[in-house]
């Protein structure tokens, strides 16, 4: 049996996955290890298999290839899950660069048994070169926003769910609380994700123990169009609304329902001496985070108002609570990176 | 920014291929033309397929140069007088070098104030002291290659390691190239051709840079986890550091060449060693007295070379 299954699903994007896959030759681990790197290919249409077959002439039974015909990301998981013969499934996605330790520490806990499953650090591509206005580093940053996943340089158990491009579990993991749910994950017309979240929280209710390898790193490229502006305000927007899911409905204030009170305080206060700040802030890039703060309470805002009114009916209720995964997900990543501005 | 990797191989296909293949991964900007530049040191096993393989598969990506002359800085010399891009940057072929690596280690040339810079060399598998050996100073794993100052970057006081650093070539217009003397060839184990050269250019005011996002990850066998391999290393640096001239003006009272200090200071060692009870003080007693008996022999050498050189010339 091969130790370790290393499942990539990939749908259109040959260039990318060249690198990402470059970089899996390119990894380091004891010589007593078996592996095999499984690139699912999720019905695309450009050189996705040439671009394979060239690693799998080079490295015959490292590198394999599948063909998913049904579209959407979780079903082309789910089939690599199945095909994988590795005790322990670790998965990376098509637009990263993974670090020649990566696999090696991704799984090295789960191989000895100290956990069920583990998630490692996703950085930025270091060769992005940030716009002028978008602030990476320091307390402002909004590398979070990007899909980073940072936790620090100590290794610990997980309190949160770790990214579906750099995450690992113990094959009996999926016998146990079955497969990636494929209504969720990315489809062509789709960008509702979070099925890598919506598994991890599973075993996570379930008491099993995954582990923050912060040793294990991929690098994440910064596609254009997370690179404009319109990009992250839709970013802070979401957050704001999903910030008022997660809190739920505050006791109401002499038999007025809070949301009221709160618009009105958002409307009256909040908002207009946000803008304020955000217009009297000329570098750029504080300018911008505190633009996206009024971004963000405009999105409470809305999310108030919605419920207020009670419009959720029908397919609009389905639709909500689909996107709802997304949107908690949004907020667990800016958690961190979101504080009030000083 | 042109950018050269230069990489000495000798007799080493197996894990060359491994080395190129880290490397070939690397990732940097686009407007960076960057080549790697693989010197066969006179092998004689199959190190030019594996690197015509990587000629083919990435065009203009690899070249290959074949210098006859045994021994390390003759390897490197010729890539840097057969180069001409304006940063050099070197790695060896028993590493395997993290995605952006290079880009990491060459970022700092941006800023016309650094000369040089070095990274991170950390052991390739989960390394494991052994109970003899006390990793206290940077130095102490020297002898397995290992450079690691933690992870701020900052100026960088001491010479960088050969299998990750980087010069701009204007440094060996003022400094000049590898010291021939120095260097691994194959009979002799004396290295520090590399920490010679970071000598010359620190000595020459220039700056140097700590990157430690720019890591390369080093095989490390396991006869090299050994006393003997480690104190065999220390013996060869005491030698290497004659070589380098480090008794010119300390002292004049010698007897055959070899400064009386030295006999002062192995018999001081020495006893320690012997009067020592834990195994890492023990060990850190040995190696300076292996190191001081490389000093002395290596002192000793010289005078004989010089007398019989006097000798022969009239």
């Amino acid at each position: 049996m091969t130790d370790i299954s290393v499942i990539l699903c990939t749908y259109n994007r040959c260039e990318s996955l060249a690198k990402t896959l470059g970089s899996l030759a390119a990894m380091i681990l004891p010589p007593a290890i078996t592996w095999e790197v499984l690139v699912v290919d999720n019905n695309s249409n450009d050189q996705t298999a040439t671009v394979t077959d060239e690693f799998r002439g080079r490295y015959p039974v490292r590198f394999q290839y599948i063909f998913e015909p049904s579209q959407g990301k979780s079903f082309a998981l789910n089939a690599g899950i199945l095909a994988a013969t590795g005790r322990v499934l670790a998965f990376i996605d098509d637009d990263v660069v993974a670090s020649p330790r990566w696999l090696q520490n991704l799984t090295a806990n789960i191989l000895s048994g100290k956990c069920s499953g583990a998630g490692g650090k996703i950085l930025l591509d270091p060769n992005f070169a940030p716009p002028a206005w978008l602030p990476v580093e320091g307390p402002l940053s909004l590398a979070g926003m990007l899909a980073v996943f940072d936790l620090g340089n100590e290794s610990r158990p997980l309190d949160r769910p770790p990214f579906g491009t750099n995450m690992a579990f113990v094959r009996t993991m999926f016998e146990k609380y079955g497969l990636f749910r494929t209504d969720m994950g990315p489809a062509p017309g789709s960008e509702i994700r979070n099925e890598d979240v919506e598994f991890c929280r599973r075993l996570m209710s379930g008491g099993e123990v995954l582990q923050y390898e912060p040793e294990s790193i991929v690098y994440h490229a910064v596609p254009e169009r997370r690179r404009t502006q319109e990009y992250f305000l839709q970013f802070w927007f979401d957050h704001g609304r999903a910030v008022i899911r997660e809190t739920g409905e505050r006791s109401p204030v002499i038999g007025i329902p809070h949301r009221y009170l709160s618009i009105v305080k958002a409307v009256y206060w909040s908002i207009p001496v946000s803008t304020l700040r955000w217009l009297c802030t000329r570098d750029t890039k504080p300018r911008f985070y505190r633009k996206g703060w009024v971004w963000m309470l405009a999105g409470q805002v809305s999310e108030w108002s919605r419920t207020a009114s009670g419009r959720r009916t029908g397919s609009r209720a389905i639709s909500e609570t689909a996107s709802r995964g997304n949107l908690t997900r949004n907020a667990q990543t800016a958690r961190k990176v979101i504080e009030e501005p000083k | 920014m042109i950018i050269s990797v230069i990489l000495c191989t000798y007799n080493r296909a197996q894990s060359l291929v491994r080395a190129l293949e880290s490397v070939a991964a690397s990732q940097m900007p686009e407007e960076t033309a960057w080549e790697v530049v693989v010197v066969d040191n006179n092998s004689s096993d199959n190190t030019p397929q594996v690197v015509r393989e990587f000629q083919e598969r990435f065009p203009h990506r690899f070249r290959y140069i074949f210098e006859a002359t045994p021994g390390k800085s003759n390897a490197l010399n010729r890539a840097i007088d057969e180069t001409d891009a304006e940063i050099l940057a070197f790695m060896d072929d028993d590493v395997q070098v993290d995605p952006y690596w290079l880009r990491q280690l060459t970022k700092i040339f941006d800023d016309e104030g650094y000369a040089g810079s070095g990274g991170r060399i950390l052991p390739e598998s989960g390394f494991q002291a052994p109970a003899w050996l006390k990793v206290l100073s940077p130095y102490a794993l020297a002898p397995i290659a290992m450079f690691d100052l933690g992870t701020d970057a900052g100026d960088l006081h001491e010479p960088p390691f050969g299998t990750n650093m980087a010069f701009r070539r204007r440094v060996f217009s003022l400094c000049g190239n590898f010291r021939r003397d120095l260097g691994p060839r194959p009979g002799s184990e004396i290295r520090s051709e590399d920490t010679e050269f970071g000598m010359r250019v620190l000595r020459a005011g220039e700056r140097l840079w700590y990157e430690p996002s720019a890591v390369v990850y080093h095989m490390i066998p396991n006869h090299r986890v050994k006393q003997g391999y480690f104190l065999k290393w220390w013996y060869a640096k005491g030698r290497a550091d004659v070589r380098e001239g480090i008794f010119q003006r300390e002292t004049r009272l010698m007897v055959s060449g070899v400064p009386l200090v030295l006999f002062r200071r192995i018999a001081v060692w020495g006893t320690r060693w012997l009067l020592s009870i834990s195994p890492s003080r023990r060990y850190d007693c040995k190696a300076k007295v292996w190191w001081l008996a490389g000093e002395i022999k290596e002192s000793f050498v010289r005078v004989q070379m010089r007398h019989e050189s006097n000798v022969v010339r009239p």
